[in-house]
């Protein structure tokens, strides 16, 4: 009983931690990455699409925190983070790549 | 599924609260001070009186600074606003001078152009800066720290709104005296009513500090951000001075210049390149209080003639909504009716704060073991909030009464304010650790009442501006300011006293019945 | 004069708001009301709190409105938190004497 409860325990502990990289340090490196993506996309001159971006990172942020603890499956959520920040990140390459900075 | 996620929103709310709760406390409390902030100054200096025309400070100040600094690449004039008595001075010295503090190089002027000789203070723009940049602490980690909190509090409401929907079907309820239930009415109360308030004050707070906490939105179009921010802020180029000598123009035409482009609206503030020079040029800036935008429109004229040389173009939206949001969130632009309103939107977020880092003890206790052996993270929970709540308050009566009892003449005496709320704050944290938690609460809550009480009394014995000689002279910010305090001394000794009234026996099966319905995490 | 007028909008739509709540009923009517009319009362709340947006828009403007609507709504809202405080506190006055 004990062995079963601390055992449960120690599953939710792992279960949170991974929660909460995901939903504090992986979280800002995917909303980083979407921010950029949408400052380069967004049809505006350069600064104000640059600053719409940053506007909108904080709704974005908060919203993909509450999600990293409200799907059910942690492994799943780690894999849409992983798969949608190497789409962003090969996306703003691709786009740097090509298109170049000010 | 549905009941998963409102448990899971529960927890998130629970824990994003608790962690920063004490750091978001402080935020809350003295960001709401900070509404009143020029009003606090002018208390913190009853020396000060008058309510000076802002185009004749303006032209005493151009005369101090035309004596103090001829030779200067560049003068900063704040002229007072509707709520400030005096006038911020600050110039950049030619470039091949040594820098030196900023005190060789600023002053505070009154309506005439006169250095003021009033008690050394850092007065309400203490409060504005320690809510986001904190004390004793290099600023940078201290703003990132505070966004950090700030973001969790955007986590904890909106989890919160989640977990909570019934909060609406309790929308306009609030029991006193039922234990845990009064608390979790206090939090949902204070929380729903302001709502909005508190959605913007949360994500407008992180906007203030966007490119600090966000910068990638930037890099993505930008490879420095220097030429982002040339961009937005079209800064006049720097031109040398030509040797040779020429007055300026009268400075008060020109701001009245100014208020005719804006419609009627004032100058907020003035900066001169070249003072003196044939190449002279002045930028004028619309004062904050007349609009909602935080970044007013701009006109630079010719220094010697007062001909227009250039105005600042119309912004696009994206920044148009920006510096709406920064101006949102300072309130600037408020008149006394809408900056009370402010104020008591502040006050209840405090409250929603403080009421839900108590809740977190109450909804436990019930469930503790042991509960006359508390568990260590309860107990340092219960001990950090005696400290954040009535030591914070102990530590802001402090601030006041250092203010007038301090001497006058003190060497750094305005480091010596500050640091005076800090000596408590540490001290009430030090008693809460040591003493018994029920009655640390109550003898912090009684010592925050007490000070808060004496703050008007001790005023009276230290100037000649008493709240009789106030209310006799309609001089209502004095009043209003002795007033605040009597409401808060009031406020911290009704909590005290009900923190020692003996606890309700049956409170433990209320909070078990209260706590299915709260689902807590 | 508007903010007054306002406010006093604000506070009639939130007490109709209030009354529309099964739970409050008793306490400000003193009794349960009919369907149709709980339905009205929230109706016609939500209407005037539309209407004080609306006169805060002509009145103030969209931006300004907009805050002062926040305002408005806010001290609506508290004014009848505290009345529904004194109600309850009568209305436990009144059982605590009957009992005795």
């Amino acid at each position: 009983m004990a062995t079963k409860a601390s055992r449960a325990k120690g599953a939710s502990r792992w279960n949170v931690a991974a929660r909460a990289l995901a939903a504090i340090p992986a979280n800002y490196v995917l909303t980083s990455l979407a921010i950029a993506c949408l400052a380069r996309l967004l049809p505006m001159r350069p600064e104000e699409a640059s600053v719409a971006a940053t506007l909108f990172s904080f709704a974005l942020f908060a919203v993909l925190a509450l999600t990293a603890f409200a799907v059910r499956s942690v492994a799943r959520l780690w894999l849409g983070m992983i798969g949608a920040g190497l789409l962003l990140g090969g996306g703003l390459w691709l786009s740097i790549a090509s298109g170049g900075r000010l | 599924m549905k009941e998963g996620l409102r448990q899971s929103m529960a927890w998130l709310h629970t824990w994003t609260g608790l962690l920063l709760g004490w750091l978001l406390f402080a935020m809350f409390a003295t960001g709401t001070a900070a509404y009143f902030q020029d009003e606090i100054t002018r208390w913190m200096q009853p020396e000060v009186m008058g309510r000076p025309d802002p185009v004749v400070a303006a032209e005493g100040a151009v005369r101090f600074l035309q004596t103090t600094a001829p030779d200067a690449k560049r003068w900063f004039i704040t002229p007072p606003n509707s709520r400030s008595a005096t006038t911020q001075v600050f110039w950049q010295p030619d470039g091949d001078r040594p820098r030196g503090s900023r005190r060789d190089t600023s002053a505070t002027l009154d309506g005439q152009g006169q250095k003021i000789e009033a008690r050394e203070t850092r007065g309400g723009t203490f409060l504005y800066r320690f809510h986001f940049d904190l004390h004793y602490l290099p600023v940078i980690w201290a703003r990132y720290l505070v966004g950090i909190a700030a973001m969790f509090m955007l986590v904890a409401i909106l989890s919160g709104v989640i977990t909570h929907k019934k909060i609406f079907a309790d929308f306009f309820m609030l029991r006193f005296g039922k234990g845990q239930r009064s608390w979790l009415d206090a939090h949902n109360v204070t929380a729903v009513l302001a709502l909005p308030f508190h959605l913007m004050i949360t994500f407008t707070g992180l906007v203030t500090l966007a490119t600090l906490y966000m910068p990638w939105g930037i890099a993505a179009n930008y490879t420095s951000p220097d030429s982002f921010f040339d961009t937005v802020f079209a800064q006049s180029e720097e031109v040398g001075r030509s040797g040779q000598a020429a007055p300026l123009a009268p400075i008060g035409a020109m701001m009245r210049t100014a208020s005719a482009e804006w419609h009627g609206a004032g100058v907020g503030f003035l900066s001169v390149s070249n003072p003196g020079d044939t190449t002279a040029t002045v930028s004028l800036t619309r004062a904050p209080e007349d609009a909602i935008g935080s970044r007013g429109p701009q006109l630079t004229l010719d220094g010697t003639t007062g001909r227009r040389l250039d105005a600042s173009v119309s912004k696009g939206a994206a920044l148009e909504t920006e510096s709406v949001m920064i101006g949102l969130h300072a309130g600037r632009f408020a008149e006394w009716g809408l900056r009370w309103l402010y104020f008591l939107s502040g006050v209840g977020g405090t409250i929603m704060v403080g009421s839900g880092l108590v809740l977190w003890t109450v909804k436990r206790r019930a469930r503790l073991p042991d509960p006359e052996r508390p568990h260590f993270g309860f107990r340092l929970v219960e001990r950090l909030n005696v400290a954040a709540i009535a030591g914070l308050g102990s530590g802001l009566a402090t601030y006041f009464l250092a203010n007038r009892l301090l001497p006058l003449r003190m060497e750094a005496r305005a480091d010596w304010e500050v640091h005076s709320l800090f000596l408590i704050w540490g001290a009430v944290l030090i008693w809460a650790l040591v003493r018994p938690a029920r009655r640390a609460w109550i003898e912090a809550l009684a010592l925050a009442a007490l000070l808060f009480a004496a703050v008007p009394f001790v005023n009276a014995l230290t100037t000649p501006r008493n709240l009789f000689a106030s209310l006799a002279a309609g001089d209502w910010l004095f009043v209003a300011f002795d007033a605040v305090m009597l409401l808060l001394a009031a406020g911290f000794g009704w909590a005290a006293r009900k923190a020692a009234r003996p606890r309700s026996v049956r409170a433990p099966r209320r909070a078990a019945q209260a706590s299915d319905t709260v689902a807590a995490a | 004069m508007i903010h007054f007028l306002a406010i006093i909008l604000a506070l009639c739509g939130f007490a109709l708001l209030a009354i529309s709540m099964p739970r409050h009923q008793a306490n400000m009517a003193g009794r349960k009301l009919a369907p149709a009319a709980t339905r009205r009362a929230r109706v016609s709340g939500y209407a005037l709190l539309l209407l004080v947006f609306v006169l805060d828009g002509f009145a103030f403007g969209a931006g300004y409105g907009a805050v002062a609507w926040f305002g408005h709504l806010s001290i609506g809202a508290w004014s009848v938190v505290a009345w529904l405080c004194i109600c309850v506190w009568r209305a436990d006055a009144a059982s605590t004497k009957s009992e005795r």
